[in-house]
């Protein structure tokens, strides 16, 4: 009686793979090549090459201002949002398989709001403690803390549920929130020229990445991904729940907690250079498993991969939108990314297990 | 496997839930666990697959101190069915049933011939093969139960801790998934509720009231009138059918 029912993986895995893999090159040409200045595809290529390649392996025939647009202002930006977009999707993964609620993501656990907070002070307080890493190590410090917070407060009788979990995520969201506001009053207090800063840092942007921006955030990505696939099959046993995840010999405190940390690891690193961007970490996880199913050794790969695409073709939207203007990207995830959330839901009737 | 509990108790914060309980289950045996709502019959199978540490006692598996085994070590013995298995994400039957192989492999390792071998031979076992690539939360109660079985069995268990798997289930699936226990011939300790389907399908009960255990011994003689009204506070009539000598229960006095 449930033969009618249709199979939901008729494309193979390595091929969405090997798809998404080649999309990001081809979008990495597109979103470099496009711009006030824009550049061939070909010599967007070229150029690349040219600085990847031993020295004259091609002969130039470009002007060093095409290579400085392409090497100096757009690739970088273009990376950053590849990194930042898989780390929020990674997270946001992780989070809905410890939480066991597929509407987990970073904002509604505190994590973003805990980074933000971190970032926040030490972009008003223009601490410079530990110099060009102090932002990370706040945010991070800050996701940390908020996700320490939220376990503590969703514990009951040394078991931590789902339910409460959510709870706790949501009420110290507001909390974080708040003081994040009143950071920013605080800074727009005649004399501080930082609240400009921190308002464009607010709404996410890569605007300003350099390519010193891009070893951390890359380093804990590509480290941090890897690690969480290799915990997949502990991942898919705590969708089942603490009892059954228990029964089938996974340590459960100890693994959530290992998985708090890696998240506020991954969301602390990425919020310190783009700032606060929603959306992608629970709209991405979403897709991947409408397409792939829930096993988390093709779930993670695919979400980082289709993390960082989605990204890079948000912040060209953002680019390009509004024109020489533009957007920050945090809001083009949010104005282009909630309607074709919405719009992908109605599509299938059947959604999210038991919760539909 | 022999499993055996040795003046367990358990507390939950600061409450004393199981008070000094000692029992067996010797290899292959069928025992079940029977008491009425809150004596602890959940809170002392948690102890023995390892979800709640006892504040006292010992639980061994044969001749094992199954708190000194590690959690995965736990999991390659120990099968466990719960009252349902719930899925909040979509999984496919076959998905489900995978996650018993978890306790057998290390983070690098891949799905083996032989673990797919087990998994199907494990999903045959319940006739649940050709559900194998339907979403599991899709099924039946009772389809759900018997994926829940097929999952320990990957688990390749010498030891099945049943929470009183039927609860949610319709009388056809309750007596289908108590002989498809049986028919498995593993150890095997089951709470359950329904004392006519304890009656049938256990060897041995051991009665569970307030924490503690207050009586056991073969079905016939537990299930007593006179055991019934005290523990359970009902009045009941028990016997042997005339034709099928099977032990009853019949509630209500004559």
């Amino acid at each position: 009686m449930h033969h009618h029912h249709k199979p939901t993986r008729s494309i193979p895995f390595w091929l969405i793979l090997a798809s998404l893999t080649a999309s990001i090159f081809g979008a990495i040409v597109l979103a470099v090549s496009v711009g006030a200045v824009a550049i061939p595809f070909g010599q967007v290529v070229q150029i690349i090459l040219s600085h990847l390649l031993p020295q004259g392996a091609i002969a130039p025939n470009w002007t060093p201002t095409a290579d400085r647009i392409v090497w100096v202002f757009r690739l970088p930006r273009v990376l950053l949002a590849i990194v930042v977009g898989a780390a929020l999707s990674v997270s946001g993964t992780t989070l809905q398989a410890v939480a066991r609620n597929p509407l987990a993501d970073p904002f509604l656990f505190g994590v973003s709001y805990g980074a933000t907070v971190g970032a926040v002070l030490v972009l008003t307080l223009e601490a410079t403690t530990f110099g060009g890493l102090s932002l990370s190590i706040a945010a991070f410090t800050g996701a940390l803390i908020a996700m320490v917070l939220v376990y503590a407060l969703a514990q009951q009788q040394g078991q931590v549920t789902s339910f409460r979990l959510v709870l706790a995520g949501v009420a110290l969201s507001y909390v974080l929130s708040a003081v994040t506001s009143y950071l920013v009053l605080r800074s727009s207090q005649p004399g501080n020229n930082s609240v400009g800063l921190v308002l464009s840092w607010l709404a996410g942007s890569f605007g300003r990445a350099q390519w010193a921006d891009l070893g951390l955030p890359s380093i804990v990505v590509v480290l941090m991904t890897g690690h969480l696939i290799l915990q997949s099959r502990s991942l898919n046993a705590l969708l089942m729940g603490d009892e059954h995840a228990v029964a089938l010999g996974i340590n459960v405190k100890q693994l959530q907690l290992q998985l708090f940390v890696i998240t506020s690891l991954l969301v602390g690193v990425v919020v310190a250079v783009s700032g606060a961007i929603g959306f992608v970490g629970l709209m991405i996880p979403h897709i991947v498993r409408m397409s792939v199913g829930s096993d988390h050794r093709r779930v993670l790969p695919i979400a980082a991969l289709g993390g960082g695409l989605f990204m890079v073709l948000m912040d060209l939207i953002g680019r390009i939108a509004v024109a020489p203007e533009e957007l920050p990207v945090g809001i083009v995830t949010a104005a282009f990314g909630g309607p074709f959330f919405l719009w992908l839901l109605r599509q299938r009737s059947t959604f999210g297990g038991d919760f539909s | 496997m022999k499993l055996t509990a040795d003046q367990v108790s358990i507390a939950l914060a600061g409450q004393s839930i199981v008070q000094g309980v000692t029992l067996d289950v010797e290899s292959g045996e069928i025992v079940g666990l029977i008491g009425p709502n809150g004596s602890g019959k959940s809170t002392l199978l948690r102890a023995i697959y390892r979800m709640l540490r006892p504040t006292a006692g010992r639980i061994w598996l044969d001749d094992r101190d199954l708190w000194q085994l590690t959690a995965r070590e736990s999991a390659k013995r120990t099968g466990v069915v719960l009252q349902e298995m719930p899925a909040s994400f979509e999984l496919t039957v076959r998905e489900v049933v995978q996650m018993g192989r978890t306790p057998h492999k290390g983070m690098l390792s891949l799905d083996s011939e032989k673990d797919v071998a087990i998994v199907a031979q494990a999903l045959d076992r319940v006739k649940m093969l050709s559900f194998a690539n339907q979403p599991y939360h899709t099924l039946s109660g009772g389809e759900k139960q018997r994926v829940a079985i097929a999952r320990a069995l990957a688990q390749q268990p010498k030891l099945l801790v049943l929470d009183e798997p039927t609860n949610h289930l319709d009388i056809y699936y309750q007596i289908e998934l108590l002989t498809l226990v049986q028919s498995l011939g593993i150890t095997s300790i089951v709470a359950i509720h329904d004392l006519n389907l304890a009656a049938q399908f256990c060897q041995r009960l051991y009665v569970m009231k307030a924490g503690r255990v207050v009586a056991s011994g073969s079905t016939a003689e537990i299930l007593t009138p006179e055991l019934l009204a005290e523990v359970f506070q009902v009045r009941a009539t028990c016997g042997f059918h005339p034709i099928t000598n099977q032990l009853y229960v019949l509630y209500g006095s004559l």
